[in-house]
């Protein structure tokens, strides 16, 4: 045996803290001390070849019936406590959900990301209520801008469905389950995701044997079946061509595919089989996490950059609804063909891999102090630059066809540390367009472009030759890992 | 809203989509073609023309076509300048299709003014205002009239006006070192604003030669010093609501 176990694991946090752990030595909690100290307990035997830390899901719905009648101070002491202390136990990066309210709980978690500041490695996600406005969005903007590492994300994230053969993300509402099309994997009510990271999700109970990236523009790589030339598509003209799209879906994408799952198959394989972590784990023996609740992913790279070189056309197309949609076109092709790929150890979304969007969608939007011009030479006016929720509500349709996490990073304006209901509108917006998660920056480097304040304006055109001077921007970087 | 009113047509220089600059939350900016001052420091000089030759009419439809797309990211629209009030019947207009919209009469309507409009102005956008923010250029008529080329007995009156409607959302400063920032004219101009509203918010922008014209390129840009200075006259004179931005 020489395998590390799984890629990631999503451990039920609430099943231990309810029933206690033989392994651990402890029986089922009754307090919040004894629950935090039974988490810490947990998180120091997961296993040490995970690529995230411990996953805990709602920590409001884990630990608010324990905060309850329990002094505020206290509360607020005993979890910023165990939330920092986290840093230090475990091997990787701690993630969990608050919200849909304001709780005890949740704000203790973000009173101690913000006093704990950058050092600290834990994720929180806050899910708010797009209904309710109890200043959970607000105390969780207070806290982005402080640490810039809190990510607001739908509760739709939480499940993934199966739609027309492929794993998705229920759109609109939690209606689409028992929508025609809506049917689940194993007749359960949908797949229960966790986030275990930026834009990343795995099956709650159970885990990810492997994950592999296919770069839709990048080298991919030898092994597998095909053997297809290299996609050779360049950016060129400023029209878009649909001649490019067609061959790509139909004769690069099957190959392209083909190889990733390929090697996933081969991970899955290695993971599972050359390991013993489903005999042996203590996890696993009681029933913390469970086999058939594991899946493999596969993480595309590259979206807008290969939507752009098939139809042909350079990065500063005035075109953004055609390589949106083409962008759309390429994932739903991608989603095709892994449907139609069975996957051993993959019980959890029925066989099938889960997408993920890695990075380079592209569409991502930028709240940018260049935004703002003025006609001072006429005849040399740019055409504007893109608007900040354009790339939002282009990226939503895009990423409700990522079950296993996609995110969404919008920087944001310096002047939004005086004003962060602006952030707050610009996340907010986010989330009822669709998108399932977001996370945002204040932009620390404006380059030449004066901060904005009211009636100042940047030059586009100067704006426009810095940017071709300068290096591409990050949004179209391929490659880059949430 | 009858048709005739949503085929009306402004002068509109440019939009900025998202702002966090100009008024709570994120918001869409209309700037407006025109204006009666003549600042020596104006930051959009290409704004002061009323009717520049290459700028088209826009419809209020179109504009509240666009603004539809932006709503679910936005708390509000404001319309700037030039100066907005200019244009009255355009933005009165405007605010009117955007109450009526389904889709955007959620969003609160700003107006960003110098000030300097007749009453009979304010009375025609204050139903459907939300909130007014005054660009105050000097408290002091002659120190008005050497920066801005006209007198301010309008702009007070206007800012008396508003506060007593409750529709005078802020009053800005654009302060500019050895012309309109002595600690006198600041702790003064406070007193004067604070009787209007014990409450009101006042955001001091620090000048910055920023796209102004070459008269206003050797004026001086307040440092940190300054700044700190600002914050403490206002602050002590009793502001309680300030903002400023360096």
């Amino acid at each position: 045996m020489s395998s590390i176990g799984p890629w990631s694991l999503a451990p039920e946090y609430a099943r231990l803290v309810k029933r206690g752990s033989n392994h651990l030595q402890f029986p089922g909690v009754t307090t919040l001390t004894q629950a935090l100290r039974a988490l810490r307990a947990a998180v120091v035997a997961l296993p040490s070849g995970l690529n995230h830390g411990p996953a805990f899901g709602s920590l409001d719905a884990l630990l608010l019936p324990l905060a309850t009648g329990v002094d505020p101070d206290v509360v607020d002491a005993e979890i910023g406590s165990f939330w920092q202390e986290l840093d230090h136990l475990a091997a990787g990066s701690a993630t969990a959900v608050v919200g849909p309210e304001l709780t005890p709980v949740s704000e203790a978690l973000l009173r101690a990301e913000r006093e704990h500041g950058r050092t600290s490695e834990a994720l929180l996600f806050v899910r708010p209520d797009p209904g309710r406005d109890d200043g959970l969005i607000q105390e969780a903007v207070h806290t982005l801008l402080a640490t810039g590492r809190i990510h607001l994300a739908d509760g739709r994230r939480d499940l993934a469905v199966v739609r027309g053969g492929s794993l998705a993300v229920p759109g609109g509402s939690l209606a689409a389950l028992s929508a025609p099309g809506g049917e689940v994997p194993g007749g359960h009510q949908g797949l229960r995701l966790v986030p275990v990271g930026c834009g990343r999700s795995v099956p709650a109970g159970g885990g990810v044997h492997a994950v592999t990236v296919l770069d839709l523009v990048g080298t991919s790589g030898g092994l597998g079946p095909g053997g297809a030339p290299e996609y050779d598509g360049a950016p060129s003209a400023r029209v878009p061509s649909e001649s490019g799209l067609r061959p790509y879906l139909e004769s690069v994408l099957p190959v392209r595919v083909g190889r990733a799952l390929y090697r996933l198959r081969l991970l899955v394989r290695d993971r599972v089989e050359g390991s013993t972590f489903f005999e042996d784990s203590w996890l696993v023996r009681e029933g913390l996490v469970h086999r058939d609740r594991f899946t493999a992913v596969l993480e595309l790279a590259g979206v807008a950059e290969a939507a752009r070189r098939a139809l042909g056309v350079d990065t500063a197309s005035p075109e953004p609804e055609l390589i949106a949609e083409a962008a759309l076109r390429i994932t739903d092709r991608v989603a095709e063909l892994v449907a139609a790929e069975s996957l051993p150890y993959c019980d959890g979304t029925a066989g099938r891999a889960m997408l993920r969007g890695a990075a380079g969608t592209g569409l991502g939007a930028v709240f940018d102090p260049a935004d703002r011009s003025v006609p001072v030479d006429p005849g040399r006016l740019e055409p504007p630059p893109p608007r900040p929720y354009e790339g939002l509500r282009a990226a939503a349709p895009l990423s409700a066809m990522f079950p296993a996490g996609i995110c969404e990073q919008v920087s944001l304006d310096p002047a939004v540390v005086e004003n962060p209901r602006a952030a707050e509108d610009l996340l907010r917006g986010a989330l009822r367009v669709g998108v399932p998660e977001v996370a945002a920056s204040v932009a620390v480097d404006a380059g030449p472009v004066t901060p904005r304040v009211t009636g100042f304006y940047a030059r586009r055109r100067d704006v426009v030759a810095l940017r071709e001077a300068a290096a591409r921007k990050v949004e179209e970087i391929l490659g880059r890992r949430g | 809203m009858n048709v005739a009113r949503q085929e009306l047509t402004g002068l509109v220089t440019d939009i900025v989509a998202c702002s966090a600059v100009d008024g709570p939350g994120n918001r869409y900016v209309v700037f407006l073609q025109g204006c009666q001052f003549d600042c020596l420091a104006c930051h959009n000089p290409c704004t002061i023309p009323e009717h520049p030759p290459w700028l088209a009419p826009t419809t209020v439809t179109d504009l509240v076509a666009d603004i539809r797309g932006a709503a679910p990211f936005l708390s509000g629209v404001t319309v700037t300048g030039g100066e907005a009030t200019g244009q009255a019947d355009f933005v009165r207009a405007l605010f009117d299709a955007l109450a009526a919209d389904p889709e955007t009469q959620t969003l609160t309507r700003f107006v960003d003014s110098n000030g300097d409009a007749d009453p009979g102005v304010w009375d025609l956008l204050a139903p459907v205002t939300d909130g007014v923010m005054v660009d105050l250029k000097a408290l002091d008529p002659q120190m008005h009239l050497v920066l801005t080329g006209a007198d301010n007995a309008r702009v007070l009156a206007g800012c008396r006006k508003l506060a007593a409607s409750g529709l005078l959302y802020e009053v800005r400063l654009l302060l500019i070192p050895g012309l309109n920032d002595a600690d006198e004219v600041l702790a003064e101009t406070a007193r004067w604003l604070l009787e209007l509203d014990p409450h009101l918010r006042v955001r001091v922008n620090a000048y910055r030669a920023t796209g102004v014209r070459p008269c206003g390129r050797d004026l001086l840009e307040p440092g940190p010093d300054e700044l700190a200075r600002y914050r403490r006259i206002l602050m002590d004179s009793g502001v309680t609501r300030l903002t400023l931005v360096g």
